[in-house]
């Protein structure tokens, strides 16, 4: 992966952290990991987590740990555990037409 | 087949509940109060004589042609004006009648050319139709006399022509400027005999305030406001009901044709998205489809730096299926993907989602409305529940206040803005949020109450100043929240917008907005009645794109502006089918529906169905495509009907990513500037040319019927077909009304819907099943779709796109009226004449300052790039801020913008970018690359023709 890429990679998964971290309560790090997980492909998340990996340069430190929770557990694991604490997943959930 | 007639009442329907009895000539007839007797009438029946009178328009009494006799009442009064009572006995027709309207007949032929055999109306004109009608056999007067024989045409607008020795001065046509348009644009000049229709102060036509929506030449009787094609081509033959392909109003049109030849597309009466009405782009602006720059061949090339080859269908197709193939042996199963297009139908949407799906086996598809609405699916989906707008377009009917916010409807959706503009004359209040004075803040009877001209990028912080005044001036609708919102969700956000930095006044210096105007809004929002939000791109092309969609949701939940007609989040979509592309499962992480392609269940459906495991991992929206292309990782790309090259951001950025890919396939009916970089071109149909359905804003799925055979030789669904067979992927479709079947078997929101279906109704609002058999034209009436609205804190983060020394002014982009999007069907029809560049507005102080005058040429630069165009100057823009468009490619307004977007879904901040203007005295050194690379790419080698 360039240089510019992690750049840009850093840049868009803190623009998620900025918006979950001032939501109510403190499960911006889950929040964050779910979205990742539901938006992101498999390349770009193992590619942030390389990054981490490599020092994490320029990651918030909610942006950090969410990252650190994609390496640690499986999305159904995060989303599981979102539910659990009374958040919906709004990427994973289903349209009001789930049937 | 012939051609389809609506009936015409004669006046519009009443809407009274309270019903009367009456009697006309001897027969009983039960109608609601306020009825007229000529529409009564037609209820038996009965057509009244009439030619100042139809049921798009007030009614007038102009003509005194529908006078009938009433029991008890002295004269003969005009049906049209005279309304029913109960116990009325009414005569149409006896011999008292008959010689007036006689007379009548009499004095207008004594004025009109009688040419009626040479005529382009005849067997269409009402004149005719009411001659024979009162037996008209001769003219006592002679023809002698002063007439208007020789008033000189007005050909000075493409479309129609006008004229004036045909025109009886009934005022249709001004009405229907006046009432149905709304643009004010035509009057009756002169007294008496001197009366002549002129459109704005006698000017020409085309130099005059007319937008050429064509109510005038619908409304108008005779020939004197007619179609040139008509005239051109004679009366059509026969007509078939479609949709429109222009905007996501969805207007529904009657294609009246001789053969396969259009002769013109006249809006159906029925049309429930528009009632009748038309703009320019859909009413005249489809001769894009037999223009001499449709390609009508495939084609190929091993290099973008060869010439195109001509070649068959067979080859084409059996090319890019072994390029893709040799790509995902080389490169592995994600490293092609495809683009689906919010202008193609639904069933052409799901198929290319499903052959990537299928025959590519990952999930890399996405669509064009990752570039514009995207967030209006997240934040509307985390919100209600829903990925949708709450209401019907006819909801409009019961706002008393309506607020827009980053939409110019006058422009990107005129239909509906008639209809608002309709409303607001009525006396509903208006509230306008935008940084430019659209043309809503004030036209003809219509002023803002409030505009609050916002900075560009602070839509968050203007909606959550305008929470903070709902909440602490106690406007809140604590009813409907405790009753249908999640409480303690509520109280997280009132807590958090009830805090002093989000008031208008310490907002104020950012925003830009006077506190005082934005108290003012807020509190007409919340206590003016029904109140309604529509908004468009202005909200969704920002790095808080999503997070605004949100707060407008916040807004309507806390005044409890959901669940009614009149009221709702009303996001007004760009493309024609974007609603339908999204529901269709062109996102890259959901199947249609909106199910999450990790939902084992959702995804266990879809295997079944379509006999492969599906990838359970979200693939890559469009910017990570062209990211992982200028990385090296994707190789190949499959686009049906997007532009991306004109239409995305940072347009060397876009270019780099197809420069980088080995195998790009082209569906278009053009060769569009993507095509520059593509290895294989598959020539498009057109909407004319094919079966299926589109879904517009209003979740509202509309037929699209075929009225003549693909020039190029296939419907777009049998191309993607064709192609998914060559791919290994069998493909058997024989009707595009199965794939919408399939669509309804594995979508549940579209389980009632079919095409036969669709025949019966006209057309279905999703959701549409089990629950509501006809469709949902109103949201979440009775709770929310995802049970308790949710409340979402939306804090202000500004963008990172920050103006400075070297970019000082802040460019927004948007779109004009008479063109669509990256132009590829306007500008190939005469809609080029009100629009033929891209010009960059500018604020006198800002011109001044640079010494710009109107009309120069300027370099508009930003960190990404630069281009040139002619300056506009206007106070439409605030200083500081300057506007331009996208229609065309030689400008390539997208050089300029930045790869910044939506922290939610990608979608990128086309109305923030720092930028500076300054003189110029010529194109760019990229135009002039670029320009020379375009014209050599498209060079094309055609085939031998057979032997």
């Amino acid at each position: 992966m360039s240089a510019a890429n992690a750049e840009r990679l850093v840049y868009m998964a803190n623009q998620i952290a900025y918006f979950f971290v001032s939501q109510p309560g403190d499960k911006a790090a889950l929040q964050i990991a779910d979205h990742l997980n539901a938006f992101w492909d498999p390349a770009m998340r193992r590619a942030i987590g390389a990054h981490l990996e490599a020092g994490g340069e320029g990651l918030l430190p909610s942006t950090a740990q969410a990252v650190r929770l994609l390496q640690q557990a499986t999305p159904k694991t995060v989303e599981r555990a979102l539910h659990a604490a009374g958040e919906p997943s709004p990427g994973h959930d289903p349209g009001d037409d789930a049937g | 087949m012939g051609v389809i007639h609506e009936i015409d009442h004669g006046t519009p329907a009443s809407r009274d509940e309270r019903r009367v009895t009456l009697t006309i000539d001897g027969q009983q007839v039960s109608v609601p109060a306020g009825t007229s007797i000529m529409r009564a009438a037609t209820a038996l029946g009965t057509t009244v004589p009439r030619l100042c009178a139809t049921d798009s328009l007030q009614a007038f009494g102009s003509c005194r042609l529908c006078l009938v006799e009433i029991e008890g009442r002295a004269g003969t009064p005009a049906s049209c004006t005279t309304p029913v009572a109960e116990g009325m006995v009414v005569v149409t027709q006896n011999p008292r009648l008959a010689k007036l309207r006689k007379g009548v007949m009499e004095l207008y032929i004594s004025d009109h050319p009688l040419d009626c055999l040479t005529c382009a109306a005849n067997g269409d004109c009402e004149l005719q139709d009411m001659a024979g009608a009162v037996g008209l056999r001769e003219v006592r007067y002679g023809y002698d006399g002063d007439n208007h024989l020789c008033d000189v045409k007005d050909e000075s607008n493409p479309y129609f022509t006008y004229d004036p020795s045909k025109c009886i001065a009934c005022s249709r046509c001004v009405r229907a400027c006046d009432e149905v348009q709304g643009t004010f644009a035509l009057t009756i000049a002169g007294r008496g005999f001197e009366s002549r229709v002129a459109a704005s102060q006698a000017e020409p036509f085309l130099g005059s305030e007319c937008v050429s929506c064509g109510a005038c030449v619908q409304a108008c009787p005779t020939a004197t406001l007619i179609e040139k094609k008509v005239i051109e081509v004679g009366q059509p033959e026969h007509s078939e009901i479609t949709t429109c392909a222009y905007c996501g109003v969805g207007c529904t049109f009657k294609a009246e044709m001789r053969g396969e030849e259009v002769v013109r597309m006249v809006p159906f009466k029925d049309g429930k998205a528009n009632r009748g009405h038309s703009c320019v782009k859909g009413r005249f602006a489809w001769g894009y489809a037999t223009h001499r720059e449709r390609i009508l061949n495939p084609m190929i090339r091993s290099s973008t730096a060869e010439p195109w080859r001509e070649v068959s269908w067979e080859e084409a197709i059996g090319y890019a299926a072994s390029e893709f193939k040799r790509i995902q042996q080389k490169y592995g199963r994600h490293s092609v993907g495809g683009i689906t297009s919010s202008r193609c139908t639904n069933e052409e949407t799901f198929l290319v989602q499903k052959l990537v799906r299928t025959a590519f086996a990952n999930n890399n598809v996405d669509t064009c409305a990752r570039v514009c609405h995207s967030p209006t699916g997240y934040g509307l989906k985390t919100a209600f529940g829903t990925s949708a707008g709450t209401q019907d377009f006819d909801s409009v009917e019961h706002v008393d206040v309506a607020l827009i916010i980053g939409a110019n409807p006058t422009d990107g959706h005129p239909v509906f803005a008639s209809r608002l503009k309709q409303r607001l004359r009525e006396g509903a209040k208006l509230i306008v949020v935008d940084p430019r004075r659209i043309d809503m803040v004030r036209t003809p009877h219509i002023e803002a109450d409030f505009h609050l001209p916002l900075r560009p990028g602070t839509n968050v912080a203007v909606l959550s100043a305008m929470a903070h005044v709902v909440v602490t001036e106690g406007l809140v609708n604590e009813a409907f929240v405790r009753e249908r919102c999640d409480w303690s969700e509520f109280q997280d956000w009132a807590a958090f917008v009830s805090d002093p930095r989000h008031s208008p006044e310490t907002l104020e210096p950012l925003t830009g907005v006077p506190a005082a105007d934005l108290r003012g809004a807020a509190r007409l929002y919340a206590t003016g009645g029904n109140a309604a939000i529509y908004y468009g791109l202005g909200v969704t092309e920002h790095s808080q794109g999503s997070t605004t969609v949100m707060a407008i949701a916040n807004l309507a939940m806390a005044t409890g502006n959901l669940g009614r007609p009149g009221v709702g989040v009303n996001p007004l979509r760009g493309q024609n089918n974007v609603q339908g592309a999204c529901d269709m499962g062109s996102f890259p992480h959901e199947l249609s529906g909106y199910r999450h392609v990790a939902d084992d269940a959702a995804r266990e459906m879809f295997e079944a169905v379509w006999g492969v495991d599906i990838d359970h991992e979200p693939g890559l929206r469009i910017p990570n495509m062209l990211d992982a292309a200028v990385e090296g990782a994707f190789k190949g790309i499959y686009i049906q009907g997007e532009d991306i090259l004109q239409s995305d951001p940072n347009t060397k950025h876009v270019a780099a990513g197809l420069a980088a890919m080995e195998c790009v396939v082209v569906q278009d009916l053009f060769l569009n500037e993507t095509a520059v970089h593509a290895h294989v071109f598959l020539p498009g149909s057109t909407f004319l040319e094919k079966n299926g359905t589109f879904t517009n804003a209003e979740r509202r799925i509309q037929r699209v019927r075929k009225v003549m055979a693909p020039r190029n030789g296939y419907e777009d669904w049998e191309i993607t077909q064709l192609l998914s067979n060559a791919l290994g992927y069998p493909s058997t479709y024989t009707h595009p009304s199965q794939i919408m079947d399939e669509i309804a078997a594995l979508t549940p929101t579209f389980a009632g819907v079919s095409f036969t279906a669709l025949d019966e109704h006209g057309s279905i609002q999703w959701p549409c099943n089990a629950i509501s058999p006809a469709g949902t034209p109103v949201m979440h009436m009775d709770g929310f779709a995802r049970g308790r609205g949710k409340f979402v804190v939306t804090e202000y983060v500004p963008t990172d796109e920050k103006t400075g020394p070297r970019f000082p002014l802040l460019l927004t982009t948007g779109r004009i009226l008479s063109q669509y999007n990256v132009g590829a069907q306007t500008r190939r029809t005469d809609n080029v004449l009100w629009h033929e560049e891209d010009l960059l507005e500018i604020h006198p102080h800002d011109a001044e300052h640079r010494g710009i005058r109107d009309g120069d040429w300027v370099k508009l630069h930003s960190r990404a790039g630069a281009t040139t165009l002619r300056a506009q100057i206007t106070d439409r823009v605030a200083p500081g801020v300057v506007y331009t468009t996208f229609h065309h490619p030689a400008t390539q307004a997208n050089v300029v913008t930045t790869e910044f977007s939506d922290w939610a879904t990608n979608c990128p901040e086309y109305k923030v970018t720092a930028v500076e203007v300054s003189i110029s005295n010529g194109p760019t050194e990229w135009q002039e690359r670029y320009e020379a690379a375009a014209a050599r790419s498209r060079l094309v080698v055609r085939a031998e023709p057979a032997e």
